[in-house]
């Protein structure tokens, strides 16, 4: 019994405290009100009775504060409702439109630009003023994508990852786990230009199984070629047209030659090119939220075999067409 | 002589097998013009070797090489070009209204929080700031909307030309579908950053200074001459 008082007290001033509160928060125009039923509440005969006092006097101080809220939202912005009490006389210094009218309108277009067609416009927009760079959010969106196939063995997204991130390391690894989980995704060893905008051929053991897996293709050997030394080709372009001094240089490269023979008598040329396109298609299909930038920079930085490599060893062969037509053979 | 042949046939072979298996338009620029030198080169050999036939048929294939070559030429189809054009066009009007949102959400921020935060201050302030801030308030909102409305409305071309690209199922894709577009909304950020807007911005810039110096030359010489006439 005693128990039941004590809890009964301690209901009855948490109630006036309440009550208290609300009171010294109460606004201004009905404040009399809140003082009164402050004031009455000594007057309850129970801790039940003072509890639903108090409540009584909570929803009303409610149903104040929000009617003086309405009343606020319907003023212009930087007036207050004791302003139309004090308004000083003379033309308006405030804005015409209610708070109620800016809040909707600025809702409005914050829905608008919510909507998935403008975040897309947004993402778009944003990433055509970055020339289509990755940003860092979009590392970190590439990241996540490649968190989530990692768990569900997801080669494909894997795959798109490693062709499309920007961090040459992280490349490599999820272009190893991609092949891994689906050798059909050999392709994609080939794929990736290291070093966009300059040329990094991928790596010698790629290039090697993927001549192994494709071996009628073309691309895996010219990529083979240009990697053996790319730059040691590009001088001779610089100069200008190379002389036949320098052809022999590039005759004299066994190695490259046997490649770039390789290549030209490969029954067929495919530089994936439409694979990945395809792949690209796919997960964005998947994953409509992707900046345009990750879509578009992964494609750029697709390996395309060396041009002039490519025109070398045509000019090697020409040199020799041209050799024994002199020498009359 | 078949040696030579066979050697320039190789260079021709490989141009041809290169150009059909490509997919990146600059493989197939590249492959058609390893074929057409070597089948110039043929054409040279034929005709140094007197067989007329062989030489009129590799002709004729160069002739078809520049043909190919031609149609794929940047901007060469005419409804490629349009293409690309509407998509620069639209781009503009997307970036435009773009950052007419982002200039009107901006003045909305700006004028209703100095009204808000600050209204005791902002009513003692001079009448054209007092003024800027309600207008601001008032107008820039529904400005807002309004080019949110347009972006939206502005980017639908490109938004469709994604999702085309996205629901394509024909295993032959075509970059362009995806790549003009992408190209159209380049064309102000790229205008900006480049040197004739530096250039321009520059001149616009030092013209209105030397106007300024001008005058307050003018005024100073006009002031100067009133002192004078007028002596105390």
């Amino acid at each position: 019994m005693s128990v039941s008082i004590q809890a009964n007290s301690t209901a009855a001033r948490l109630a006036r405290w309440l009550l208290g509160c609300a009171v010294r928060h109460w606004p201004e125009e009905t404040r009399p009100w809140g003082l009164a039923l402050a004031a009455e509440i000594d007057e309850t005969a129970s801790a039940f009775e003072t509890v639903r006092w108090s409540l009584g006097g909570i929803m009303l101080f409610t149903r104040s504060v929000l009617s003086g809220a309405w009343k606020w939202m319907k003023l212009p912005a930087g007036s207050s409702l004791s302003d139309g009490v004090n308004r000083p006389k003379g033309p308006s210094l405030l804005p015409k439109r209610s708070r109620v009218f800016t809040t909707v309108v600025l809702g409005a277009a914050a829905l608008l630009l919510a909507l998935p067609e403008g975040r897309e416009a947004i993402l778009t927009v944003r990433a055509s003023w970055q020339e289509y760079q990755q940003s860092d959010s979009d590392a970190r969106k590439l990241e996540g994508l490649a968190d989530r196939a990692e768990k569900e063995k997801d080669a494909s997204t894997l795959a798109f990852v490693a062709l499309s991130t920007g961090d040459p390391k992280r490349a490599e690894a999820l272009t190893e786990r991609a092949v891994e989980l689906d050798p059909q995704l050999v392709w994609i060893y080939g794929s990736k230009n290291r070093s966009w905008p300059n040329f990094d051929s991928p790596k010698a053991e790629w290039l090697a199984q993927l001549q192994a897996s494709d071996p009628d293709n073309a691309v895996a050997y010219l990529l083979a070629a240009d990697a053996l030394d790319p730059l040691r080709i590009r001088p001779f372009y610089r100069r200008g047209i190379p002389k036949d001094a320098e052809f022999e240089v590039a005759e004299s490269d066994s190695k490259w030659m046997a490649l770039m023979e390789r290549a030209y008598g490969a029954p067929r040329y495919d530089s994936y090119f439409q694979r990945h396109y395809q792949l690209t298609r796919t997960v964005w299909n998947r994953e409509k939220n992707l900046s345009p930038a990750i879509v578009f920079s992964g494609l750029r930085s697709h390996a395309i075999p060396s041009l002039a490599n490519l025109y070398l060893f045509a000019d090697v062969k020409y040199t020799r067409h041209r050799r024994r037509e002199r020498r009359g053979t | 002589m078949k040696r030579a042949e066979s050697l320039l046939g190789e260079v021709d072979a490989f141009g041809i097998r290169m150009a059909d298996g490509s997919g990146a338009k600059i493989e197939k620029l590249i492959a058609w013009w390893l074929s057409h030198r070597a089948d110039k080169e043929l054409a040279g050999l034929y005709s140094s070797w007197g067989k007329t036939e062989e030489e009129r048929r590799v002709t004729l294939r160069i002739e078809q090489i520049d043909a190919s070559f031609r149609a794929l030429r940047p901007g060469h189809d005419s409804t490629d070009r349009a293409r690309a054009q509407t998509f620069r066009r639209e781009g503009m009007l997307v970036q435009g209204f773009g950052t007419l949102s982002v200039l009107a959400g901006l003045a909305a921020l700006a004028g209703v929080l100095m009204l808000e935060l600050w209204p005791h201050k902002i009513r003692d302030t001079k009448t054209i700031w007092r003024r800027g801030a309600c207008l601001a308030a008032d107008y820039a909102p529904a400005v807002l909307l309004v080019a949110c409305g347009a972006f939206l409305v502005s980017f639908l071309p490109f938004q469709r030309a994604f999702e085309e690209y996205r629901a394509a199922n024909y295993s032959l894709l075509n970059e362009e579908g995806l790549i003009d577009p992408m190209w159209g909304l380049l064309e102000i950020p790229r205008y900006l950053r480049g040197v004739n807007f530096a250039v321009s911005v520059w001149t616009i810039v030092t013209i209105a200074l030397s106007a300024l110096l001008l005058f307050v030359l003018v005024r100073g010489f006009y002031w100067m001459r009133g002192t004078v006439a007028k002596p105390a």
